[in-house]
């Protein structure tokens, strides 16, 4: 199987990044532990939970959002139909369960592509100690 | 469109009837428009037309909450002002009254969960500290000249003529003296920036923008539009006293409603958040108003104009304030500050092996991890610092570096990496790749 370029991925998902970022670059697909700025995709147990989540559409899902000037990391599915995400609910590290059948893609303006190997994942926010009052309080980072 | 009637808890289609006034009011909150003086005057018009007052017959623009004040205090003692009827007593008495305590109080509850906190509940907390800062201490011979050259010009000739010949020569200190007190613009001594409380309560607000006599969109969006809703979700008819103080909110920056005068204020022309909705501006003023007055905010807190401007660890080391220091050393940024404060990597064990401190980052090729400890009198509490490098290069082919608060008891720089990804050390040393 070859391995889609940055500029492939542009043109296939619509979605574009930096202009300073190698358009050839070759973007791997890995089914291992993976980091995008302040996104990570943690490999999951295939039989936890229930997977009720809702197909990946088309145009994306947005994973963390963009906000007040930020950019924001996009999932694609590799093909129609072959992921699916199912959200942890609101102000968690924890963003969503991912699954899909085909290579999956997210996507941010700064980082280009990460590409995700069929299986199971969580994707989670980065998170720092935060600094008022609670010692065990936490923040999430804001890319 | 006709609502469900409310039977105890929201319908979608009352939350949907919810957002739409909630979003109208946080565009009115953020606005940063120039005041249209016609539609402003329509509105005042109108709001004291519904309360059945002679419309004011002095009408005083000044370009910033502080002018606003500034001009009550000094016109202020010849009058009563309004914001009791206008706001408190509408809200409290007759809205409160047609609706009963019971429905009041659930829907006070429901809907403002539904409205959230993006109504201006953040953001007039720093307002107020600012004007409370500003307003307890002296007032700059500059800041006095300027207000006082703003507000002569429009109540010269307006005002009976002894008084006119009172306050014309006067200094900012002898007006103050002679009228702040007696306009009980005093604010209390136990305030604090986070009593943003505006009063579900029987007692109703006792909040400062009360105490200062002024309505404004920072303080009032929110009750504006919980009571919008709350009448339309009971199937009250609109009050036309509700719908003119809205439009005037709307319409203006500020507001100090008195008999027979009224202070209009701009709106600020500059508005800087960051990604969390915060007031935010790394390089200049957060908050500007038109005639220069504002405040710099660093990721939703006020700070001094030097946490900004010209950071530095001698400046840090000599705040009191533990918060204004965390701000400062963000805004110094963390690699000027190791630099400045001279700090050391934490090495494993007694190494004093500088180059072992530097740990090759998974799954990013020819990068390293760092931490530090950041000082305890300095930060005002324990903390450690990993500094990371950037996965992705930048425009100019450098990779930028950035750091990470993380809990003081991790020691190994991968496995506080690991922490800010809720992994175990193992489990991170394994990453495939880091973009």
């Amino acid at each position: 199987m070859t391995t889609a370029t940055l500029g492939q991925l542009i043109e296939k998902h619509g979605f574009d990044v930096l202009d300073h970022l190698d358009r050839g670059l070759e973007i791997p697909v890995h089914a291992g532990l993976q980091a995008q700025g302040d996104l990570f995709i943690i490999p999951a147990d295939p039989d936890r939970g229930s997977r009720q989540g809702a197909a990946v559409p088309p145009d994306g899902i947005a994973v963390i959002e963009a906000v007040g000037g930020g950019h924001e990391h996009r999932l694609f599915a590799g093909q129609p139909g072959t992921a699916f995400f199912t959200p942890a609910g609101a102000g968690r590290q924890d963003i969503g369960f991912l699954e899909c059948s085909e290579p999956a893609y997210i996507a941010h303006p700064e980082h280009a592509y990460a590409g995700i190997a069929p299986g199971t994942y969580t994707l989670r926010r980065q998170r720092e100690q935060a600094d008022w009052e609670r010692a065990d309080e936490e923040r999430f980072v804001a890319d | 469109m006709t609502l469900p009637a409310y039977a105890g808890t929201l319908t979608s289609a009352h939350r949907q009837l919810i957002n739409g006034i909630r979003d109208q009011w946080a565009a009115t909150v953020l606005s940063t428009a120039p005041v249209d003086r016609a539609a402003a005057v329509g509105a005042v018009h109108r709001l004291y037309d519904t309360h059945k007052f002679p419309r004011p017959s002095l009408t005083i623009w000044m370009d910033s909450p502080f002018g606003c004040i500034y001009a009550a205090a000094v016109i202020g003692q010849l009058t009563e002002t309004l914001r009791e009827q206008f706001v408190n007593q509408l809200r409290r008495h007759q809205l409160q009254g047609q609706l009963g305590r019971q429905l009041w109080f659930r829907l006070a509850r429901q809907v403002g969960e539904q409205l959230g906190d993006r109504l201006g509940d953040r953001l007039a907390g720093l307002l107020s500290g600012q004007l409370e800062d500003q307003l307890s201490g002296q007032l700059q011979g500059r800041l006095s000249t300027q207000l006082w050259g703003q507000l002569r010009g429009q109540i010269k000739g307006k005002l009976h003529g002894q008084l006119w010949d009172q306050l014309n020569d006067r200094l900012w200190d002898e007006l103050w003296g002679q009228f702040g007190g007696e306009l009980r613009i005093r604010l209390p001594d136990q305030f604090s920036e986070q009593d943003e409380d505006q009063g579900w309560d029987e007692d109703g607000s006792r909040g400062w923008a009360e105490r200062l006599h002024s309505v404004f969109a920072w303080s009032d969006a929110r009750a504006l539009a919980f009571d919008s809703c709350a009448l339309l979700i009971a199937g009250r008819p609109a009050d036309p006293r509700l719908g003119a103080l809205s439009s005037v909110v709307t319409e203006t920056g500020w507001l100090i409603p008195m008999h027979g005068a009224v202070i209009v204020g701009a709106r600020p022309i500059v508005l800087h958040r960051d990604a969390r909705g915060d007031l935010h501006h790394p390089a200049g003023l957060a908050v500007a108003y038109p005639d220069g007055w504002g405040f710099c905010a660093w990721h939703g807190r006020r700070v001094p104009d030097w946490v900004i401007a010209a950071p530095s660890v001698e400046a840090i080391a000599a705040e009191e304030n533990v918060e204004v220091r965390r701000c400062a050393i963000e805004s110094l940024g963390w690699d000027r500050f190791i630099a400045e404060a001279g700090l050391v990597p934490v090495t494993a064990g007694d190494s004093k092996n500088l180059a072992a401190a530097h740990v090759p980052d998974p799954g990013n090729p020819g990068q390293h991890l760092v931490l530090y400890d950041v000082p305890e009198q300095l930060w005002g509490g324990r903390i450690r610092l990993l500094m990371c490098t950037n996965g992705t290069p930048e425009r100019d082919g450098t990779r930028r570096r950035y750091g990470l608060k993380v809990p003081a008891h991790l020691s190994d720089p991968v496995e506080a990496a690991a922490w800010t990804a809720g992994l175990g050390k193992d489990e991170y040393a394994r990453m495939m790749r880091r973009t």
